[in-house]
């Protein structure tokens, strides 16, 4: 347990280190040599070793920062500061289950936050998923938003989960109450998706009109809405609209093509007018370029469709049905 | 004009303690602040005697009712605050602060906070709770509306159970106290008022006024003022000052704030708002740092322009985007519900808000998720199709271009913030960007593409490398409207209070300045004018962006280079910096228990209990220019002279203590303890006691400040002992001495 005093130390020794800092250099070389110093002045701390492994990760020396956490860790062996970003560094490495035992320890400290709880609960709910347990993973973030209702990104994470799980009816209305708690713009676009996803076409085409209409970019919108139009058989004004998103996303393209927002809207919109091939092209770019798991499950996607294993919309069955 | 001003005294051991609040103090005196900082105590050892002299005529002590200062003329005066508190050391006078809040109630003072054309908040914290009424109007002497109680959030910090407090405080502990939202890591006891003013006209000039039921708090005056923002779209002229990694409470974060009020003034424009980029309370973000380091710092500022603020990395330390709670996150109120414009964020994290013509966005760059799949950054995409304003200006923390302090070649946090980000938001059509981080001011050229995770280059992602001076070669020139990718100028503006560092020079910065400062930005219609003061109130720096027509784009194969940085040879390191509020602890020429010609045995010689009746009892300074040391002792006759002293203080809080530093001339290397414990070493290289090697000698001259390290683990409160070990470089040493005071930051 780390107790009130530990904490209030942790802060100050901070202030005194980086005011330290501040007022000489301020760059993480120079960091990590004063706290090294002062590490073999003063003998090891818990407190000196987590701002040391913060350092090194900031360089993207995540053994090193490890390896301070590790010893941070057997002198607080009750300090969920560190224990998360063990957690948190370990999970960087890929070493899940060493990351999955830090989790484990601190959600045991006691006096935990609501706030730290659900944090705690967000990173092993990423630990679940590099497990590939997605129903743990999705169970993680429903207990996260227990705890911290306004955790934007949870909601976000929980709807990603349930539409890998096939869970549409519960993603709708997971997306309604995070609008209601939060105000989330995010969380409406979000919503629409998912409606598109679950094939309520014209429901998510009285919920894009008016977002379209308030749009300066549109492209995402266009496509969204020619999403919709398809699956209500009006082919024609979905590739109309495809056609502009394309235009202006050609536009907003950088010279070097690496922004992945902007591919995965092409290769959508690639992937909905059937250019395949240029659409799978595009899913690999924005996988590469920090799309995660979003960009790369939609490329496997249109591989199994591009050999007829599946079909356009994600599922068809049920898009019959609305 | 003489001015007197009476404080109250008592007695403690044999010097009188004058108490007094610096600030207050200097205001009483009509001293200004500027005289301190161009004046460093250093310069005027040469006319101490006529500076004492002019001391003792302006004092007058009656014991039974205090002292009276009178008589500063204009030419006393420049000395300053600051050193009139040394001389009063000197003097056997030592100063603390005034036990008594003079603000009291309030223990922070209102401030502003998230405007709209119709609303705007105002803020406060007392000690206890009050009856919170907040009345305004368009007139100071007229404040004919009143916010209604229920637009009035109360958040209170109230402890936990079981956590030791004093009775006056327990007794806030009611059920329906209990039940408010919770202050995080505020003081026990406090109280903070969030109030909604609503229903306003947009662009308009109130004034308001903070009472306790029927009893004003705030002074009526035309200072208390407000001006809501225009409606979206409006195209006038406004001004906004941007600053970054300020916080430090040192005298450069006020040089710069009256650099700019100084600026400000003469232009005769004020400000309509102002941004914070971040590491605005040092060192980590504390509830006690931002009051002393934030809102005491910038008060005449705060009370009548918004400040907008984005996380700093040491915020970062108590605060977390992924929890919105800490501090930072008591301290502001930002829009999560688009009630400023832009895109509904859900979080304090990141935000966007419109004023008039300009779309501004908030990101947080320390601790959220930089990736575009990230929520941050869906955000982001999502806000930018929203945004139909003329302009877009982005800020945050971490610079994507520096060479600063930091280098952002080498740095994952700024790297990523270059890989994902940027490329969302020039195909947004940003047109500036604000960060700051680096302890430097650097400002790019016209760029955009420039991505890379390698080491930034220029070539092919310059796209104007003028100056973009309209005095020089001419703005930089964009098409009307937000267009992706026609380029954005990036500033760096962590120069704003910090020690300053540079690295190297970013190819991509057309103008790089290690000076502290901050930047103020006019947009007037189509054009953006973007001036560096620095913290004397002079321009310089000036670039200018003119969105008109639809000009060709062309990119730089072969840019304009600048000039290669070379390191100094050797670093020299510059002393640091006094807080600028502190109270004396030990005074100058206080008696301390000594020991010199003979080495204590271990350590516990700087604890509490230790038993110094075989020591000498002496007042610094401890003096060895005549081969004596003090009260006729001699220097170790063998090996090189040491010196041993040691006192005892007394803290009262010692978690809220923020800062203890010795204001201290040595000769030639010291080691400080606090309670048995090492917290500073100065010019001695390993071990101590008999032990110490490598003592330097030292290369300059006169008292220089040295902050303790580690003092909130063996600071107790109660009564600590402090113990300064002096050594000599060698046996010859005729400099050899000491004459410590120990400050404790107010």
């Amino acid at each position: 347990m780390v107790s009130r005093g530990a904490r209030i130390g942790w802060s100050l020794l901070c202030a005194f280190l980086c005011l330290g800092v501040a007022c000489a250099h301020n760059s993480p070389e120079h960091q990590i040599e004063a706290l090294s110093e002062r590490l073999i002045r003063e003998g090891d701390s818990a407190d000196v070793l987590l701002e040391r492994a913060i350092e090194y990760r900031v360089l993207g020396k995540l053994k090193e920062a490890a390896r301070d956490l590790q010893r941070a860790v057997r002198l607080a062996p009750g300090d969920s500061l560190v224990l998360l970003e063990l957690a948190q560094i370990e999970l960087q490495r890929r070493r899940v289950s060493e990351a999955l035992l830090r989790v484990r320890r601190a959600l045991q400290v006691p006096g935990l936050t609501t706030g730290e709880r659900a944090a705690i609960l967000m990173i092993r709910s990423h630990c679940r998923a590099a497990q590939g347990s997605k129903l743990e993973a999705l169970d993680d973030c429903s207990e996260a938003l227990r705890w911290n209702p306004q955790l934007i990104s949870a909601y976000l994470e929980r709807s990603a989960w349930q539409q890998r799980l096939h869970r549409p009816h519960e993603r709708i209305l997971g997306l309604e109450e995070g609008i209601r708690r939060t105000g989330a713009g995010l969380l409406v676009a979000e919503r629409i998706e998912a409606l598109l996803d679950d094939a309520q076409w014209q429901q998510a085409l009285d919920a894009i009109e008016p977002e379209l209409t308030s749009s300066r970019l549109q492209g995402t919108w266009k496509i969204r809405r020619a999403r919709a139009l398809k699956g209500l058989s009006r082919q024609t004004e979905a590739d109309r609209d495809l056609q502009s998103a394309l235009e202006e996303i050609e536009l907003r393209m950088p010279r070097e093509v690496k922004d992945s927002s902007l591919l995965m809207d092409r290769a959508l919109a690639r992937e909905l007018l059937g250019q395949t091939e240029s659409a799978i092209q595009d899913y690999k770019l924005a996988a590469r370029c920090g799309g995660g798991e979003e960009a790369i499950e939609a490329g496997r996607r249109l591989r199994r469709t591009r050999l007829g294993r599946s079909l356009w919309p994600w599922h068809p069955r049920r898009a019959t049905q609305h | 004009m003489k001015k007197n001003f009476t404080l109250p005294i008592a007695q403690q051991d044999r010097a009188t303690v004058l108490k007094f609040q610096a600030a207050h103090f200097a205001r009483a005196l009509q001293l200004d602040w500027s005289y301190w900082r161009r004046l460093p105590p250093q310069g005027l050892r040469g006319s101490l005697d006529a500076i004492l002299s002019t001391v003792r005529s302006s004092l007058t002590i009656h014991p039974a009712r205090g002292v009276t200062l009178q008589s500063l003329s204009s030419q006393q005066k420049r000395y300053g605050l600051g050193q009139w508190i040394q001389w009063l050391g000197l003097l056997g006078v030592s100063v603390s602060a005034l036990a008594e809040n003079p603000h009291r109630p309030f223990t922070r003072l209102p401030y502003l906070q998230g405007s709209s054309p119709t609303q705007i908040h105002v803020l406060w914290r007392t000690e206890g709770p009050i009856q919170p009424v907040v009345r305004w109007g368009t007139q100071p002497d007229r404040l004919d509306q009143t916010v209604p109680l229920a637009a009035i959030v109360t958040r209170a910090s109230l402890g936990t159970n079981g956590q030791p407090m004093i009775p006056q405080w327990l007794s806030l502990r009611t059920p329906e106290n209990l039940s408010l939202p919770k202050l995080h890591s505020a003081p026990i006891g406090t109280f903070q008022y969030e109030a909604a003013i609503e229903g306003l006209s947009p662009d308009t000039v109130y004034y308001y006024g903070v009472f306790n039921g029927s009893e004003r708090l705030t002074a009526e005056s035309p200072e208390q003022r407000f001006q809501t923002q225009p409606q979206p779209g409006t195209v006038r002229p406004y001004r906004f000052w941007v600053l970054g990694d300020s916080g430090t409470g040192r005298e450069a974060q006020l040089a710069v704030h009256e650099g700019m009020q100084a600026w400000v003034k003469q232009d005769g424009r004020p400000l309509d708002f102002w941004i914070h980029v971040g590491d605005m309370a040092y060192g980590t973000g504390r509830d006690v740092e931002f009051q002393s380091r934030f809102f005491e710092s910038y008060q005449t500022t705060l009370r009548n322009s918004v400040c907008w603020p984005a996380m700093g990395n040491h915020e970062g330390h108590t605060s977390k985007g992924s929890t919105g709670i800490g501090p930072y996150y008591d301290a502001y109120w930002v829009p999560t519900r688009a009630e400023s414009g832009g895109l509904a964020s859900g979080t304090e994290a990141y935000y966007s808000f419109d004023h008039g013509n300009i779309h501004f966005i908030c990101l947080d760059s320390h601790d959220l998720d930089r990736k575009p799949s990230g929520a941050m950054a869906k955000w982001l995409k999502a806000d930018l199709e929203k945004a139909k304003a003329e302009w877009l200006i982005a800020f945050w923390h971490h610079p994507p271009y520096t060479k600063g302090s930091h280098d952002s070649d080498k740095e994952a946090d700024l790297i990523e913030v270059r890989h994902h980000l940027l490329p969302i938001l020039e195909s947004g059509g940003v047109d500036l960007v604000l960060t700051g981080h680096s302890h430097i001011y650097e400002r790019s050229m016209l760029m955009d593409g420039a991505y890379s995770t390698n080491a930034t280059v220029a070539e092919n992602f310059i796209l104007d490398d003028g100056d973009g001076d309209p005095r020089g070669d001419g703005a930089y020139r964009k098409g009307a409207g937000l267009r992706p990718h026609e380029g954005a100028v990036q500033v760096v503006a962590g120069h704003s209070g910090a020690s300053l560092g540079r690295v190297g020079t970013s190819p991509v910065m057309r103008r790089t300045l290690v000076e502290h400062g901050s930047l103020l930005v006019d947009v007037e219609g189509d054009t953006l004018v973007g001036r560096m003061i620095n913290r004397e109130g002079v321009e310089r720096d000036r670039f200018s962006l003119v969105k008109r027509g639809a000009p060709l784009v062309r990119r730089l194969s072969l840019p304009w280079q600048p000039p290669e940085y070379k390191a100094p040879d050797k670093s020299s390191k510059s002393p640091y910096p006094p807080p600028l509020d502190y109270q004396v602890l030990i005074p100058a020429g206080a008696e301390w228990k000594a020991l010199s010609g003979a080495h204590p045995q271990g350590s516990s010689w700087s604890r509490p209990g230790f038993d110094d009746a075989s020591w000498l009892r002496a007042k610094a300074p401890f003096d060895s220019g005549r081969g004596r040391l003090f009260g006729g002792e001699r220097a170790s006759k063998e090996g090189r002279p040491s010196l041993y002293v040691r006192r005892e203080f007394t803290v009262s809080q010692a978690d809220r203590v923020t800062e203890l530093g010795l204001w201290v001339d040595y000769a030639d290397g010291i080691i400080v303890h606090l309670n048995g414990q090492e917290v500073a070493r100065v010019n001695v290289g390993r071990s101590s006691g008999r032990n110490a090697q490598g003592v330097k000698q030292r290369e300059d001259s006169g008292a220089v400040y040295v902050p303790l390290g580690s003092i909130a683990r063996f600071l107790v409160d109660g009564v600590n002992v402090l113990g300064i070990e002096c050594h000599a470089h060698s046996e010859g040493s005729i400099d050899f001495g000491l004459n410590p005071a120990l400050w404790m930051e107010d």
